[in-house]
């Protein structure tokens, strides 16, 4: 079978837990050394009443609230990076409460034709029952949990939605539950499960995608 | 555990079953226990923070050919030799290198030193409204910078562990 068109692909990291939006800003993280000086000049940033920060790199956007600290990167030239800064961040903000992490990467593919991207919700969400009380059905989002693989607390949970023609998304939580650990701890587990995590993710979507246009 | 069902989209980053954040909507809260969260067509009352939309990422994709970690065994001004380590194709050897300091961003080059970290890839870079551009990046691990006070307390803290395994 021919490789599988990735048109998208974008990972995330998102801590929940207590956080001061204020802190984070490039020349914050340029001063620690996280991101280089060019990089912190060319920066976009939104501070808002103390509340939220944004940041916006060329390669990653970081969004943190009171209550919640998501960086994303659409770059996979710089999944490694992405890493490397939230571990890094966390070790600096190592008295941080961190209650749940989730590693995410949403995989985009392109269907070659119409027919196969409309194979895909079929195969996933037959439309038998559905024919006999609806017009037209079609499968808008699928939602898959499983327990985790490893000792954590958590699960891991699978989404496929249609994302624009012949696209379809495979977007793979995985969510860690650790009920009050150090941001130290959190970054520590960062560090160590994030090859598995985002390996899991991309070998899951092609199969996905694989097994469903057969 | 609880699952609530929110209307997502393209938008959306899952965080935890419970814990779905639609950047598009006011919705982007976490449930407490017994709190029915408003549907996506629901009206919003006191709408919670609105964070950006999906599409403020940059557009276009590098598309990786190959890609290696690299690890610096030494370093003159002019150059510095690694190991790299495949990552396109993990069952290739390691190979050592001699890059040139030229190929790294000015910003990088006092990470240069032995034992530092790069990540080295190798693609297409495609952008809207430009042509395909064939693309070399290098770029070096970053960690957090020691302070004196750290560098400090480090010196400390091995000076008491020496103490105590000499006595």
């Amino acid at each position: 079978m021919q490789e599988p068109k990735i048109t998208q692909d974008e990972a995330s990291i998102v801590l929940v837990g207590a956080f001061n939006p204020a802190i984070f800003h490039p020349a914050w993280l340029a001063r620690h050394g996280l991101i280089q000086d060019p990089e912190a000049e060319a920066a976009d940033v939104q501070l808002i009443g103390g509340e939220v920060a944004v940041i916006a790199l060329k390669w990653a956007r970081m969004e943190v609230t009171r209550d919640r600290f998501i960086v994303r990167s659409n770059d996979e030239t710089h999944f490694e990076p992405l890493r490397d800064l939230v571990v890094a961040i966390f070790q600096l903000l190592e008295h941080t409460p961190v209650t749940q992490i989730g590693i995410n990467r949403d995989i985009q593919f392109e269907l070659p034709t119409l027919d196969e991207w409309h194979k895909i919700g079929h195969k996933l969400a037959p439309k038998d029952i559905w024919l006999r009380h609806l017009k037209e059905p079609g499968m808008a989002r699928l939602s898959i949990q499983s327990v985790r693989p490893d000792d954590f607390k958590g699960t891991i949970n699978v989404s496929i939605y249609p994302s624009g023609q012949k696209m379809v998304t495979i977007a793979v939580n995985d969510h860690y539950d650790l009920g009050d650990v150090s941001g130290r701890k959190a970054s520590e587990i960062i560090a160590d499960k994030w090859i598995s995590s985002i390996s899991r993710a991309i070998a899951l979507a092609k199969s996905i995608y694989a097994e469903t246009i057969q | 555990m609880s699952t609530v069902m929110i209307r997502t989209d393209r938008s959306t980053v899952a965080m935890s079953p419970a814990y779905y954040v639609d950047r598009g909507s006011p919705q982007n809260r976490s449930p407490v226990e017994g709190e029915t969260l408003p549907t996506a067509s629901a009206p919003i009352e006191n709408p919670a923070v609105f964070l950006a939309a999906r599409d403020s990422l940059p557009a276009g994709r590098f598309t990786v050919l190959q890609s290696w970690e690299g690890v610096v065994v030494s370093a003159s001004d002019a150059e510095f030799t690694a190991i790299l380590t495949d990552r396109t194709i993990r069952e290739n050897l390691e190979e050592e290198v001699v890059i040139g300091i030229e190929e790294i961003s000015e910003d990088d080059r006092k990470l240069v030193k032995p034992g530092a970290v790069f990540y080295w890839s190798i693609g297409y870079k495609d952008a809207p409204g430009e042509p395909r551009r064939r693309v070399s990046q290098i770029r070096f691990r970053r960690l957090p910078t020691w302070s004196q006070y750290d560098i400090d307390q480090a010196a400390r803290h091995a000076s008491e562990l020496s103490a105590i395994f000499s006595d």
